[in-house]
């Protein structure tokens, strides 16, 4: 890559320089992560899974459509009287590709696909909301250093000393009594916004931590120096000179987070907190399949499997762009 | 005589020191009140061996770190506590070259946008463009302008250097601090860097200060020289003062510890002995007595002033040499020329 040094001035003999189309444009480090990405099977496989995934959550409403099957539709006609639905293996048919749920009698096929999208829409909104808020605490910490620096990494620590769940378990339904009264409906917007906010509040430390990290050991270099030898002020120095040093790192806790919101998101709503919402879901499905674990074990197989085939493709991608991002952290 | 183009007086930078005991005020004396002048266009060299302040003193001087005291005038102004805001006009003067390429160029841009960087960090639009000017400058200082689009990384040692000096160009400054910008370079490299810096000076009528531990090189670069001691400026002269006739005993050990391959058969080289004292807790009276062969009681009691030597140059010694160097070689036709 290393051109010979004695290539200079000679090679332009024209005074107008350099025609545009001559220009030597050199890989970024981007470019170059980008192509190590593209040999890595894993993550070729993983990206295409995790691309049906998300585009089965994005078109969830037009394979309702297409299916003629509502997320809220039930279909008492095809269990009998105990509920459980008729046929073999939970009732699949060439109309409910994966069966009936027993005693709702809701399309699981659809219950899943709508389940995908919810999950989806609470782990991404999480994981960019919480991703920002860890840059920016960890950027100003890192950088501004002093009080601030202290303040924040208190907050941090104190925040990752509060148990998780059980802080969950008591604001969630105190958040919601604030606002609904008991007998109202939760619309499901709200209720998805909450989860988002909760993870969030508790989800950005682990970012933040990081990149300050990073930021106190890029602050020392000497490109930093440069810049503020030529007068750059901090906001210059935060956002042009580090900011760009850190996408890597980002984009690894980003894609790497998105596993735990998903299976966070499905562990709440396993648990019953927060319930309220009818939206279809991960984590009620399966809380309902565990009665029928003996008469209807596909019940609970299926969104298992979703949820696994899911995290499992977002760590192996998170892996793979980490390695593409950074061949050395693997030595 | 006119006024010169940076004054440096009695500049002091202490470093407080962690861990120490509790409530003890404890520092570390990097610089301990040294005088500088550099005039413009004109190339001062600072030499002493690794840890003795000097890339505190350049980094001090371009108001990377603030002063502990002392004064600092650049071009009429008084810089020495000024914010960094009321600094960023007089900082297009005043540019710095490091001792690092491979750290000194932020590997996420392209070597156009840093060469361009001050520029646009001093919203400076120069005729034609920035990206005409940042290839101008890319020509100037030897690489191929349509290298632009090209990151560090593509690079070698020299090259980088190349574009960090191309950087410290871009706002056509009046005084470059250059931190040993040679050492981390291959020895055929080295040349050609400060070939080209040469010709910069020339051209521009740049002013340099020189950081630099290797001597020969500061003789190849520099009309004048410093020699620093842990923090002190021990002499300042010329530079046939300091190299022909150097009168502080410092000086001549670290001139005699320089490899010659015309030395004459039996040359000498002066073995200092000790190691070089902590900073934090420096010894009485003259810092280099606790090394020196030729100390004696008041050496300990009192601390030498810079004062003219015996060879010409302002010497803090109280039994400073006398005489040319043993095997001192004859001007190279080189400098003759020069």
């Amino acid at each position: 890559m290393i051109e010979p040094l004695p290539r200079s001035v000679d090679a332009i003999s024209t005074d107008e320089g350099p025609a545009p189309s001559e220009m030597v444009a050199g890989r970024s480090p981007g470019q170059v992560a980008w192509m190590r990405l593209r040999r890595d099977r894993t993550a070729r496989i993983s990206a295409y899974t995790l691309l049906v995934l998300f585009a089965i959550a994005i078109f969830a409403p037009l394979i309702s459509k297409v299916m003629g099957i509502g997320p809220n539709d039930t279909f008492q006609d095809a269990t009998n009287d105990i509920g459980m639905p008729l046929g073999y293996l939970g009732g699949i048919s060439g109309r409910h590709w994966l069966g009936l749920e027993p005693n709702s009698a809701y399309d699981i096929l659809i219950q899943l696909v709508y389940g995908l999208r919810n999950s989806l829409i609470i782990a991404v909104l999480a994981a960019i909301i919480s991703t920002t808020i860890g840059v920016v605490m960890g950027i100003v910490a890192g950088y501004v250093g002093g009080w601030v620096d202290k303040s924040i990494s208190w907050l941090i620590d104190f925040l990752l000393v509060l148990p998780f769940l059980l802080f969950a378990i008591v604001t969630l339904p105190l958040l919601e009594s604030l606002f609904f009264s008991s007998r109202q409906a939760i619309p499901n917007a709200w209720e998805m916004g909450l989860i988002v906010f909760i993870f969030t509040v508790f989800g950005w430390m682990g970012t933040g931590r990081l990149v300050r990290g990073q930021v106190v050991s890029l602050r020392e270099r000497e490109f930093i120096d440069a810049a503020r030898a030529a007068g750059a002020g901090p906001l210059h120095i935060m956002l042009r000179q580090i900011l760009p040093n850190l996408w890597a790192p980002i984009l690894v806790t980003f894609s790497l987070s998105l596993p735990g919101y998903v299976t966070g998101e499905a562990a709440l709503h396993f648990l019953g907190i927060g319930i309220g919402g009818t939206a279809p879901d991960f984590g009620t499905m399966i809380f309902n399949s565990l009665g029928y674990m003996q008469t209807d074990p596909a019940y609970t197989l299926v969104p298992g499997l979703v949820i696994l085939l899911l995290v499992l493709a977002f760590n192996m991608f998170g892996d793979s762009l980490r390695d593409a991002l950074d061949p050395k952290s693997s030595r | 005589m006119t006024e010169p183009l940076l004054k440096v007086e009695s500049l002091v930078k202490h470093f407080p020191v962690r861990g120490s005991g509790a409530g003890r005020h404890v520092v570390l004396r990097a610089v301990d009140g040294i005088d500088l002048t550099v005039d413009r266009a004109e190339t001062l060299g600072l030499v002493g061996e690794s840890g003795c302040g000097k890339t505190t003193t350049g980094r001090t001087i371009v108001r990377l770190a603030k002063p502990t005291s002392g004064k600092i005038t650049f071009d009429g102004h008084d810089i020495t506590n000024l914010g960094q805001r009321a600094l960023k006009p007089l900082r297009a003067d005043l540019q710095i070259i490091f001792q690092d390429p491979y750290a000194s160029l932020n590997p996420r841009h392209t070597v156009g946008s840093i060469v361009a960087m001050p520029l646009v960090v001093g919203r400076i639009k120069p005729p034609g463009g920035v990206k005409a000017r940042v290839q101008e400058l890319l020509e100037i200082v030897g690489l191929n302008p349509e290298h632009y689009n090209r990151y560090p990384h593509e690079f070698s040692g020299g090259q980088r250097q190349r574009i960090g000096i191309a950087r410290a160009l871009a706002l056509q400054p009046k005084l470059i601090v250059a931190d040993e910008p040679v050492s981390a370079l291959d020895v055929s490299i080295q040349a050609q860097i400060v070939n080209l810096m040469r010709s910069l000076q020339r051209e521009f009528g740049l002013a340099f200060l020189f950081i630099a531990h290797d001597l020969s090189v500061v003789r190849h670069f520099c009309e004048r020289v410093a020699v620093m001691y842990m923090g002190k400026i021990v002499e300042v002269g010329d530079r046939h003062e300091i190299y022909e006739t150097p009168a502080h005993p410092y000086t001549r050990a670290l001139l005699s510890a320089v490899p010659d391959m015309n030395a004459p058969a039996g040359h000498k080289r002066i073995m200092l002995t000790g190691d070089v004292p902590t900073p934090i807790d420096p010894p009485s009276g003259c810092r280099f007595r606790t090394r020196c062969w030729k100390a004696q009681t008041k050496c300990a009691e009192v601390e030498p002033l810079l004062a003219k030597g015996p060879g010409g140059s302002l010497v803090a010694c109280h039994f400073p040499e006398i005489g040319p160097l043993a095997g001192v070689q004859p001007k190279t036709a080189e400098e003759v020329a020069s």
